[in-house]
């Protein structure tokens, strides 16, 4: 899995950026509390060098403070966080910000508004020491990279918001850190740029074989950008793993509806066979699902299952569909979103699903249909 | 590093930081106020008796009715004149909103002996110029009135011009901080401007309305310059008076009873500005985009504020500098009556310009001193949460309620008496250099705060994530960012200490007179009216000038002039 592991050296002279500079990342048992409250809790991870991981959650979730744990601007009360080999907390060493080798692209970007461009990419490597014709060819490679050569001589005040944020960018890989750190970067910014931003900085970390910390609260952001994703809550990792299987087996409720849209749905009656499990619904039809947390379902008792909206096919009249599960209903109501349509269909009991086909419309308001989908993509939930 | 001693870990060596500003407040604030605290209380013994001797005197008795009385009135009046002012700026499209604005702000930093100079002169019983013109329009046949100056009411008339300022100063942000949708919902469901100007604005302005008047109170309460010309017995004036007759347990008394009045105000106002975070209902976001009433009522606003403006600037200074060019004033408005004559002969008197020397060395090292270790205990208290910094933030706030008066006598018992007169500061530049600094160091600490506060965290971890230290981000990063507010809070500091009278006029010595303690003695005396015009005038000029640099500033840090807390 991991490409390559180049930075043995630590940080030398600034050369060229066109060789992977991330290093593999350890964090474990991390703890964190402000007085009585607990704001991180037990939270671990290995990161390989050149990947990038999104921290996923809720706010107030944690996901922050673990972040700037591992920048060294908050201190864990224990727990220990490993780059490259070199220990940056444990419990007899905890490095400064300042040693850690690290970049971080700021929420606000914090450009510091009294310097140029320039200067702003110029000061972690002024820090290092390096001379005056280095630390001009490096700035310059990096505005090049980020596109934005021609504006090394402007103060960030006078630039706009996307711009602000490729220099951003362009300060924190600047100094060829280590780990590079990302603390909800493109938050400030309007929808589109927003889009474009998440696949330039995608793109340059993996062209640079960065290794990326990503905290989000964007499901679309995290799951477009990263290797892995965890998914937290409570000051705890709920999940974690690639983002497809985030996606498609969510191991909780949180999980399920926080990371995409579902239609959560009680089985009762629950029976197990092999390779799967089979329970009724509210309106007595029975529904099979054969991924998930099977073991732990109770036999007799009641789990909850996942199905996605998209997962779902819809059609007119009793027979239509194929699929292991098959629902009769009737839609309530439609909804046309642009490239996709919601329907809200009534299944008995009292139970609604939510639907989603791309266009054109498979039933009208009113329509009697059938619900078809497969039993291995309904999934078993933990809770 | 420490483990777990920060939660955002800036400094490398935050206690150290932590302990310099907790000994810089500790030696100017607690020490003094300690000090003459426990030395009111005790007589061989712990003992009431020289609170009990205050309340037996019957003149200090009266002393305090009156400065009572005085600061009661100013508060009121403040309002009942502040109010329609800071309407007319902050609501109307009135004429001259930015004159009305800039000449508070000039009424509020310009020293208040140089106004009470000026009205003596305009309203004084017997020469005043209006006595003299009212008793020729109405011919009437006595030699003195029927203006008298010289009352309570004279003194609250004189005392008002920062009063109103500071409610002025309190009140227009809050206007222009209200959600003019509140008031809009008012106006669609059926109240005309006025019902909604009684029910919507004014309830939302309670808070500001309060510590407004608050602050016009206790800046009545700590006065001595007008009290001291008008020859009134105010607290202030009997706390000298009893230094003067070396009772220092009646000056620790009285100075204690000013102080502890002053407090309840300022826990009051502090009070009600958190009344006021509360109102406010949409944080931090400005609405200067509203219209306002125009027309008839702007005209009348604009009538108002130029009444204002001549009452409280132009008339009496324009007074002033008449006199300050007779060559006598004894033969009034006569040709050949006009010279600088008394420019030439107060700035070249030696005296004056020993005393210049002294107050603007004073003044440049105080407003230094002040603005760096403002911005120490600034970052302590804002940046490096440690415990404890509230106590910080307590004590640096406290001089805003120790009037320089009352200050004065403290510092006068702290070091006559051992140990501290070990240091022989007495008499000398020293213990007036102490006094600056404790009466101004609020002014250093707020400005840092506000500006600190203002200032995202994520500059300062930039740079430490960049690579470098907790002192180096500080050099780097945060003095560059903060250098505007800075200058302010020096030019600030500066203007405020160069014609300081309250603490100087007791703690002055054989050489060591200031600016408004030589001042106070051409004007007793030596050198008559027209020469202490003639000084008044350049010290308003200069006080004008710093004033303006110091708007220009502001201005360009975009935060705008702010005074006080």
């Amino acid at each position: 899995m991991t490409p390559s592991e180049n930075k043995a050296d630590g940080s030398s002279s600034p050369g060229a950026l066109s060789r992977a500079s991330g290093v593999d990342l350890r964090v474990a048992g991390l703890r964190k509390s402000y007085g009585s409250v607990v704001a991180v809790h037990d939270v671990g991870f290995e990161l390989p060098a050149g990947q990038m991981i999104s921290l996923i959650g809720p706010s107030g979730c944690g996901k922050t403070t673990t972040l700037r744990m591992i920048a060294g601007l908050e201190q864990p009360d224990i727990g220990s966080i490993v780059a490259g080999g070199r220990v940056l907390v444990d419990d007899e060493t905890r490095l400064p910000p300042e040693q850690r080798d690290l970049g971080m692209v700021f929420q606000s970007y914090a450009l510091w508004p009294h310097m140029t461009v320039f200067d702003n990419l110029a000061y972690g490597l002024k820090r290092r020491g390096h001379a005056r014709e280095a630390i001009a060819a490096k700035v310059a490679e990096v505005l090049r990279i980020v596109g934005m050569s021609q504006y090394g001589e402007r103060f960030p005040g006078q630039l706009s918001g996307g711009q602000q944020q490729r220099v951003a960018l362009s300060r924190a890989i600047a100094t060829e850190p280590g780990i590079l750190l990302f603390d909800e970067p493109l938050s400030n910014l309007d929808a589109v740029l927003r889009e474009q931003m998440r696949f330039e900085i995608r793109s340059l970390q993996q062209r640079l074989g960065i290794t990326g910390v990503y905290v989000t609260h964007s499901q679309d952001e995290a799951l477009a950008m990263s290797d892995q994703i965890a998914v937290m809550r409570d000051g705890r990792i709920v999940q974690i793993g690639k983002p497809a299987d985030i996606y498609g087996r969510p191991v909780t409720r949180f999980v399920a509806a926080f990371i995409g849209l579902t239609n959560i749905v009680e089985l009762r009656a629950v029976a197990a066979d092999g390779n799967g499990i089979a329970g009724s619904l509210p309106g007595g039809a029975t529904i099979q699902a054969r991924v998930g947390a099977i073991a732990a379902a109770p036999s007799g008792g009641t789990v909850a299952v996942s199905i996605r909206p998209v997962e779902i096919a819809i059609g007119r009249g009793a027979g239509a569909g194929t699929g292991d599960n098959r629902l009769a209903g009737r839609v309530r109501t439609t909804a046309f979103t642009g490239g996709l349509i919601d329907y809200f269909v009534d299944v008995g009991g009292g139970l609604e699903l939510r639907v989603q086909t791309t266009p054109p419309a498979a039933a009208e308001p009113g329509d009697d249909v059938t619900l078809s989908f497969a039993a291995d993509r309904t999934v078993v939930l933990a809770d | 590093m420490a483990r777990g001693v920060t939660k955002r870990a800036i400094l490398d060596r935050p206690a150290i930081a932590w302990a310099i500003a907790a000994l810089w407040l500790a030696y100017l604030v607690a020490i003094p106020i300690g000090y003459m605290t426990v030395d009111s209380l005790t007589d061989d013994g712990l003992t009431l008796a020289a609170y009990v001797d205050f309340f037996e005197d019957p003149k200090l008795r009266t002393a305090m009715r009156n400065s009572l009385t005085v600061a009661a009135g100013v508060a009121v009046l403040s309002v009942l004149v502040g109010a329609p002012l800071a309407f007319g700026v902050a609501r109307t499209q009135m004429r001259g909103r930015s004159l009305v604005s800039a000449a508070m702000i000039v009424c509020l930093v310009s020293p208040d002996f140089l106004l009470a100079m000026a009205y003596i002169a305009l309203a004084g019983p017997n020469a005043g110029y209006f006595n003299q013109a009212l008793r020729a329009v109405f011919e009437l046949k006595t030699e003195s009135g029927p203006l008298n100056i010289f009352t309570l009411w004279g003194l609250v008339l004189t005392a008002l011009p920062h009063g109103v300022s500071y409610f002025f100063l309190a009140l227009v942000p809050a206007l222009r901080n209200v959600d003019p949708a509140l008031e809009e919902a008012s106006r669609v469901q059926g109240a005309g401007p006025i019902e909604t100007i009684r029910d919507v604005t004014l309830p939302l302005m309670r808070p500001a309305l309060l510590s407004g008047a608050l602050l016009a109170f206790s800046g009545s309460l700590a006065m001595y310059g007008p009290p001291h010309m008008l020859r009134l017995n105010v607290l202030t004036i009997s706390i000298r008076e009893s230094l003067v007759r070396l009772d220092f347990k009646a000056a620790s008394a009285a100075s204690m009873v000013l102080i502890l009045m002053s407090l309840a105000a300022l826990v009051l106002y502090r009070h009600s500005t958190r009344q006021a975070e509360r109102f406010r209902t949409v944080g931090g976001k400005s609405f200067s985009e509203r219209a306002g009433a125009e027309g008839r009522i702007a005209a009348a606003f604009t009538v108002l504020g130029i009444v204002y403006v001549l009452a409280v600037l132009v008339v009496p200074y324009g007074g002033m500098t008449v006199i300050s060019l007779m060559k006598s004033v004894g033969m009034g408005f006569s040709a050949g009556n006009w010279s600088f004559d008394n420019y030439r002969a107060v700035l070249g008197d030696p005296a004056v310009r020993k005393a210049a020397t002294l107050s603007v060395s004073l003044a440049a090292a105080t407003a230094t001193l002040v603005t760096v270790m403002g911005f120490v205990v600034a970052y302590v208290v804002i940046r490096l949460k440690l415990r404890g910094r509230w106590l910080l933030d307590y004590m640096s706030i406290i001089p805003l309620a120790v009037p320089g008066t009352a200050l004065a006598i403290a510092l006068a018992v702290v070091y006559l008496n051992p140990p501290l007169n070990a240091l022989g500061l007495y008499g000398g530049f020293g213990i007036l250099f102490v006094a600056y600094l404790t009466r101004f160091i609020t002014f250093g600490v707020r400005t840092s705060q506000s500006s600190l506060i203002q200032l995202s965290p994520e500059f300062e971890e930039a740079s430490r994530v960049g690579g470098a230290s907790g002192l180096k981000t500080v050099a780097l990063i945060t003095l560059p960012m903060m250098r505007q507010a800075l200058v302010y809070a020096w030019l600030l500091v500066f203007v405020l200490a160069l014609p300081e009278l309250s603490a100087s006029i007791i703690l002055k010595g054989i050489h060591t007179q200031t600016l408004s303690t030589v001042l106070l003695d051409i004007w007793n005396g030596n050198g008559g009216l027209a020469q202490a015009c003639a000084f008044g005038m350049t010290m308003f000029a200069s006080v004008g000038l710093l004033l303006l640099i110091a708007a220009a500033i502001a201005k360009r840090a975009s935060g705008g002039l702010r005074i006080g807390t």
